[in-house]
């Protein structure tokens, strides 16, 4: 499997690609020499036959001089010496072909050079007989004649040596050339195969990578398919389900506010020609319709807090704190409460429901205040900044941190974190009214604006609650 | 010559609610007249009446068949002979959007239905005897909502 890794990060695919031009660069060089080789032989082979050209051409021409000489030496036709210098002349120019031709060979020149000097000694017998013919004695007339066989045999001897010379330099060449043109389909084949390998080899691994790619982006389309799905069935059920408790509690206000004013309305007309038994009874069913009312108006307020369209505006919070103060005015008043603030911020928040949490939390103060002690409720704002008290994991963010500080009957430590679960009570009905939802709002609320609420208690003594509010921008301050 | 009585209207489409609504008038020590209608359409007829008498104080129960409470403020607003009338909303909802709803489009208070009968005689004593022009002279959201 490591093997596949490998096979599979980038830089092992760079170097594969320039392995391969490599290949290909090298490949092309050598069949580039290969085809030279070819030509630079078919080229040798051409010289040599133009050199045996060459020279048969010149054992021809002086073969024709000789035979001109001795015609003339017999005949003394006039026309024959024009034609023996024309001879001469051929003669010349094949010589300096041959010359020229066989620059490369040594052993070829040496033995040109010996032709040259053979043919010196040819061209003074040869003038001699024409200058002097007319004078010539029998026995000068042998002599020249025989002097002009021997050099005659001499240069053919020469010529022969040339001749074979060239041949075997033919048959070297020829064969040369044979193994050349035969190990061309072979060359042919080793390119032939490498590209085809090559190219092979590419094909494999990308068909096998878009196979792959193909095989993970339809996974990964799965999953997101699954999972919007659920999140779909999530949004459809939560929705069902604030629906259904919104509307459970508003619709059950109605029947309830009936009875109560019914019977409020019955107290107050008829109590008196009731038994005593008949007037008990009525009075603890007015308890018990306030409680479900209390009931009612607590669901109402938590599936409110839970409602997705959640609204931020500029809030300022004394505004808030003075409303709640006002819809508490009446217990304040029985109470003969204090409430002490400094100055609350000023920021985004929603604010119905920032109010409702400090209308519960004075609420809760003044509700579990000690028997005659007056409740002081402390309410203490102060702006947290580079996260000194350790509440979020950035260390940028600031907070606002507000306390609402009381000294009512407390609680105990141990219970700071249950108060805030749902339905959840630290006393029975008898000794304080309640439902067990209030603190659960004020927690809901506060995480709707991602802040944290801390409880503190000690009992007898009194009760401290802190909220710490998040401040988003840098527009808040 | 100067009416020496109330005149006011209520309607509401529950008949328990008008029963409470007439008896706690019938109760307090205020002159009043007290008109009910059992739904808008009713209630939008006999005002447009040429020669009907137009109150001085009208509730309105938002929730009401065929034409309910905001169809009924807005088509009043629209009016300028009910200049003069003051509209109470009287209604069981507390909910945010009916408090801005209704504050909006021109309505004088809103009076969330109690749940005892002698808060809601104080609260109709309190409304009725309202001077309406201080109340409404600072068109604030805070004396909007009636607290008790």
């Amino acid at each position: 499997m490591t093997i596949f890794k490998i096979h599979k990060s980038p830089l092992f695919i760079r170097i594969v690609f320039v392995l391969a031009v490599f290949l290909m660069l090298l490949v092309s060089a050598l069949t580039y020499r290969h085809v030279e080789s070819i030509h630079l032989s078919s080229e040798a082979i051409e010289h040599t036959y133009k050199v045996s050209i060459e020279i048969e051409d010149l054992y021809s021409n002086i073969k024709n001089l000789e035979i001109e000489r001795r015609n003339f030496l017999l005949t003394h036709n006039e026309k024959l010496p024009q034609i023996i210098l024309a001879s001469k002349a051929k003669i010349f120019l094949n010589l300096e072909r041959i010359t020229k031709l066989t620059e490369d060979n040594k052993e070829q020149a040496k033995l040109s050079n010996e032709i040259q000097n053979l043919l010196t000694q040819k061209f003074k017998i040869v003038d001699d007989a024409l200058v002097r013919f007319d004078s010539f004695s029998p026995t000068e007339l042998k002599k020249n004649l025989l002097e002009g066989r021997i050099v005659m045999e001499k240069i053919s001897i020469v010529i022969q040596k040339m001749l074979s010379i060239e041949r075997r330099l033919l048959m070297k060449r020829d064969e040369t050339s044979n193994s050349l043109t035969n190990s061309t389909p072979q060359i042919i084949f080793i390119i032939l195969f490498s590209t085809i390998a090559i190219i092979t080899l590419a094909f494999v691994k990308i068909n096998r990578d878009l196979d792959e790619m193909r095989e993970s982006k339809g996974l990964l389309e799965q999953t997101q398919k699954i999972a919007e799905d659920r999140n779909r069935e999530l949004e459809a059920s939560n929705k069902e389900l604030q629906a259904f408790n919104y509307v459970a509690s508003h619709d059950l206000q109605e029947p309830l506010r009936k009875i109560q004013t019914f019977i409020s309305r019955l107290i107050d007309k008829d109590l008196q020609s009731l038994s005593s038994n008949g007037q008990q009874y009525l009075l603890k069913i007015q308890d018990s319709t306030e409680r479900m009312r209390s009931l009612i108006d607590d669901l109402l307020q938590f599936s409110r807090a839970n409602r997705s369209e959640k609204v931020f505006e500029k809030t300022n919070f004394n505004i808030l704190l003075e409303n709640s103060k006002q819809d508490l005015a009446q217990v304040i008043e029985t109470k003969k409460a204090t409430i002490i603030s400094n100055n609350l911020p000023e920021t985004n928040a929603i604010p119905f429901q920032i109010q409702q949490l400090f209308t519960n939390l004075i609420n809760n103060s003044l509700k579990y205040s000690r028997e005659d002690v007056a409740p002081i409720i402390k309410i203490h704002s102060s702006l947290i900044e580079n996260n000194e008290d350790k509440i979020s994991k950035n260390e940028k963010t600031k907070h606002y941190k507000i306390t609402f500080e009381d000294n009512g009957i407390g609680f105990d430590n141990e219970y700071a974190e249950k108060i805030f679960v749902l339905f959840n009570r630290l006393h029975n009905k008898e000794e304080y009214s309640g439902t067990g939802i209030g603190l659960s709002i004020c927690k809901k609320i506060v995480d709707n604006h991602k802040g944290y609420i801390f409880a503190k208690g000690d009992p007898d003594k009194g009760a401290i609650f802190t909220i710490y509010f998040p401040i988003e921008s840098e527009n808040d301050i | 010559m100067e009416k020496e009585y109330i005149h006011i209207i209520l309607a509401d489409d529950d008949e328990d609610d008008r029963l409470f609504f007439t008896d706690a008038f019938d109760e307090l020590k205020i002159n009043t007249k007290v008109q009910t209608f059992i739904n808008g359409v009713e209630l939008m007829n006999y005002l447009n009446e040429e020669n009907s008498i137009l109150p001085n104080v009208l509730f309105l129960d938002l929730n009401m068949p065929k034409k309910n409470g905001i169809e009924c403020l807005l088509e009043i607003k629209e009016n300028e002979r009910f200049n003069d009338i003051a509209i109470a909303i009287y209604s069981t909802s507390s909910s945010e959007e009916h408090i801005e709803e209704t504050f909006v489009n021109g309505a004088n208070i809103y009076i969330k239905k109690p749940n005892d009968f002698a808060t809601l005689k104080k609260i109709l004593s309190d409304v009725v005897t309202l001077n309406w022009q201080y109340h409404t002279s600072g068109l604030n959201k805070d004396n909007f909502l009636l607290r008790m």
